[in-house]
């Protein structure tokens, strides 16, 4: 049994315990914020390449069914292709140029969120809101009017998560989320609902492209070339290959989607599966799988 | 009724499976064998469907929806009657009158070039 001494030390030392554990509470809170701020940014410096990738595949696709129809047209015929072509491909770009600049803003905004994490000093993420969110709204009302790879984006939109911010001890971070969180939540699901639509262009644009570079070789020099090449056997292991390389695409998918949900148990202060390392990994390996 | 987004998105899909059917060695080496007038009516219809692909794509289903609703039922069969041809690519002439009635159907929704052929 305890005598006076150790009800007093208690009743001295528990204010300070419980002013300690608030400190790690809030230190906690700020080590969470800032890999979650880190993950966003890594997130969507990615999304552009992802863009100019999605382009480059449209635009060789194209070039491989023009070339193939080359010599049957007349020079007035090609002309006439070519800037049919160049036309649809024209109104694709200014569709991707705003979901780049879409990414670029997310991205001010987890840039921001980092320094009012890392200096607790509110003046970036005032400023950011002012800059850049402040652009959202209207671009994402913009970009969810239109459509890609036949999907109209804003019917791609999940509907709104109900979201509560969590009991964070941080007050700067749970004002910040309390303000902004739900905001931050629609844009990353128009980010999802891009990505969905991207991926299965992509997919589709790079399986025919491989179909002409890499399927085709394999058939016509077997059936058709006098002398079988040495090489066909590594050219038919290859053109297996390219079958799991387009459904390595549906990694893209998932990243989006993790990024998202991620966003929301950020909010609410809840785990999210495998941890913030583990996210930060999938967006590494996601970089991999578009060759970046 | 099926909604303006499942008729864009499937036919976009039968656009795209003809497209890269028309581009694999089977089918151009069926082609081969063909008059020039074939194959050029052929390169003529793999660019017709790529425009298509374009042009139903970058298409907003606003402008566009209320038409694919119009012509769900040309455009059903005009869909099944392609798939059926692209089975058999070796006959050429099969696959590209297909493609063409699909064609016609789709142009009633979104403004496609003149043909060439």
């Amino acid at each position: 049994m305890w005598g006076n001494g150790h009800a007093v030390a208690v009743i001295r030392w528990f204010p300070l315990a419980l002013m300690l554990g608030a400190c790690a509470s809030v230190r906690q809170d700020t080590a969470n914020g800032l890999e979650f701020a880190n993950a966003g940014i890594v997130y969507t410096e990615t999304v552009p390449t992802v863009i100019a990738e999605s382009f480059r595949l449209t635009v060789e696709a194209n070039s491989i069914q023009l070339s193939l129809a080359r010599d049957t047209l007349s020079e007035q015929e090609r002309s006439q292709q070519l800037a049919l072509a160049d036309g649809q491909l024209d109104r694709r770009r200014r569709l991707l140029d705003d979901l780049r600049t879409h990414a670029a803003l997310l991205r001010d905004y987890f840039a921001a969120l980092r320094t009012l994490l890392d200096t607790g000093n509110n003046e970036a993420i005032e400023a950011a809101a002012r800059n850049s969110l402040s652009r959202l709204p209207g671009l994402q009302k913009a970009i969810a009017a239109r459509e890609i790879a036949g999907v109209k984006l804003g019917g791609l939109l999940a509907p709104a998560a109900a979201m509560a911010v969590g009991g964070y001890r941080n007050s700067a971070l749970r004002r910040e989320l309390a303000e902004r969180g739900r905001t931050i939540e629609r844009e990353l699901a128009l980010q999802q609902a891009v990505m969905k639509a991207l991926v299965e262009q992509m997919q589709d644009d790079a399986g025919f492209i491989a179909t002409v570079k890499e399927v085709n070789p394999v058939y016509e020099q077997y059936v058709s070339a006098r002398k079988l090449p040495v090489r066909w056997p590594d050219l038919r292991v290859k053109k297996f290959a390219q079958a799991s390389r387009l459904k390595s695409l549906d990694e893209l998918n998932q990243a989006a989607d993790r990024m998202h949900t991620a966003w929301i148990a950020f909010v609410e202060k809840r785990d999210i599966d495998g941890g913030w390392g583990l996210f930060l990994q999938d967006i590494q390996h996601l970089l991999a799988v578009i060759g970046a | 009724m099926t909604s303006p987004t499942r008729l864009k998105q499937e036919t976009l899909a039968a656009l795209r499976g003809t497209r890269r059917d028309m581009s694999s060695a089977a089918w151009l080496s069926s082609l081969a064998g063909q008059p020039p007038e074939v194959r050029r009516k052929a390169a003529f219809a793999m660019l017709e469907v790529e425009q298509a692909i374009l042009a139903l794509g970058n298409g907003k289903l606003a402008e566009i929806g209320a038409s694919l609703q119009e012509n769900e039922e040309a455009l059903r069969t005009g869909r099944a009657g392609l798939i059926r041809a692209r089975k058999h690519l070796g006959r050429a002439g099969s696959v590209l009158a297909a493609t063409a009635r699909l064609l016609d159907v789709i142009a009633r929704v979104v403004r496609l070039p003149a043909g060439l052929s």
